[in-house]
């Protein structure tokens, strides 16, 4: 009782391990895959530092289960880059200072790599809604959505 | 990790899960999108022993229109709410509560079924499926029963549901002719409803009322439902007709939540204002 085999992909490689049925993703991600780019803030789903992709949608993942990532598809923010040169959402923001303390940039990132994959224009105001699940506790915002909003022009899709 | 441990259920259709809930009564919990459940849990407010996890159930997911309905299957998730032409369609003001909900994050995640069944006073589903009408399926073991939203919400987090039950579909009637909408005030970004509003108009050939009903979400400790048809059928659309609104819905809230965000009395006149709001947006 208590304890469930859980096979998922992370970022293209495959984990296999039994673990408490009680573990979040967002601890396996950690401490099972060994992969702490995904940071833990609130555990109650608010601030999005342990935003990952699941199956290619955004979830926090302090509001699933390990055991809920069976058979799924996961990426992290290491996933994002081959861990030599920074992909250009990284080296935008890291041009716009869009990082202060750090602990928002894992969230960040993955939710705008998934925004820009959707290939959908937006406003300044659409790029805040769609950040408002991840929250930058030194509000560092304006540097965030210069940065995203320079990736999207550079795709035409600023509107 | 979660204090209190629990046995996991991955059931894969809903005889399974059923039998299931039956087997363990209220220690089980279904898990749907887990938005609410697994902060609760990694909180410490639920403990279950067994955990129910329903999102590999067959024949939960999927949105559907028959010639009188729309169906949403329990399983179904903000965003495809969200974002379906059929549900826009059909009743736009559901489109727009649920693009209201919490975060695209969140969206992505959690489900109508889930929504409803917590049963959160602040929920944005709530006054829409009230005013809309809704009915939802439950089904146990042994037979299925279909429940009105006006009669399924019974305080706070509290149901009609009975031990065993779940909750499989959500079903609106379609109806000609009416229009729709939904106003919500949130003082943060993604944050629950300190007041909503959602509102259903008819009006008749010569522009007069011929319906209207209006359904307030956050401000009591169920959604409030009220048929305003009575006070303004036969009323030509105007400014006027708008405030009358406003000031109608504002007298009949009678027992509002004063908490840590807003105080009883705000909420109240906000509970109009919203109204008035979705009104006029109804009317175009």
């Amino acid at each position: 009782m208590g304890e469930s085999l859980v096979v998922t992909r992370i970022n293209g490689r495959e984990y296999t391990a039994k673990v408490d049925n009680r573990m979040l993703l967002c601890d396996f991600i950690r401490d099972v895959a060994g992969l702490t780019g995904t940071h833990v803030g609130c555990m109650t789903g608010n601030c999005g530092a342990c935003t990952v992709l699941m199956d290619g949608l955004t979830v926090k993942s302090c509001t699933l289960l390990a055991v809920q990532a069976n058979g799924s598809e996961i990426t992290t923010v290491e996933g994002l880059s081959n861990g030599l040169a920074l992909n250009p959402i990284q080296e935008t923001f890291h041009r716009n200072y869009a990082a202060q303390c750090g602990y928002c940039t894992p969230g960040m990132l993955i939710t705008v790599h998934y925004l820009l994959s959707k290939k959908t224009p937006m406003s300044a105001d659409e790029i805040r809604e769609k950040l408002s699940g991840n929250l930058c506790r030194c509000t560092g915002y304006v540097n965030i959505v210069k940065s995203v909003s320079e990736l999207l022009k550079r795709e035409g899709l600023l509107k | 990790m979660i204090s209190r441990p629990f046995e996991y259920f991955t059931p894969k259709t809903l005889g399974e899960a059923l039998a299931i809930m039956k087997r363990f009564g209220d220690e089980a919990k279904l898990l749907a999108g887990g938005q609410s459940l697994v902060p609760m849990m990694n909180l410490g407010l639920v403990a279950p022993r067994y955990i129910i996890d329903i999102n590999k159930v067959r024949g939960l997911s999927g949105i559907r229109e028959t010639s009188r309905a729309l169906i949403i299957g329990a399983i179904v998730r903000h965003h495809e709410i969200a974002s379906s032409e059929t549900v826009r369609r059909i009743i736009p003001m559901l489109s727009e509560a649920a693009s209201h909900i919490g975060d695209m994050h969140v969206r992505h995640r959690g489900t109508i079924g889930g929504s409803v069944c917590h049963a959160d006073p602040a929920a944005d589903y709530l006054p829409v499926l009230q005013v809309a009408d809704a009915v939802f399926e439950v089904r146990d073991t042994r037979r299925k029963r279909l429940v009105k939203a006006r009669e399924f919400f019974k305080d706070a987090f509290t149901t009609a549901l009975k031990d065993g039950e779940v909750l499989t579909t959500v079903q609106i009637p379609k109806r000609n002719g009416w229009s729709s909408a939904y106003e919500k005030l949130e003082f943060v970004a993604g944050g629950f409803a300190v007041a909503s509003a959602a509102v259903m108009v008819k009006l008749n050939e010569r522009s007069e009322i011929e319906n209207l009903m209006v359904g307030i979400g956050g401000v009591e400790r169920r959604p409030v439902f009220l048929d305003l048809t009575p006070g303004f059928a036969g009323r030509s659309v105007g400014r006027d007709v708008a405030e009358e609104v406003e000031a109608s819905v504002t007298s009949r809230v009678r027992d509002p939540i004063s908490d840590i965000q807003a105080d009883g009395e705000y909420r109240k006149a906000m509970a109009g204002v919203l109204a008035r709001r979705a009104f006029q947006r109804c009317l175009g």
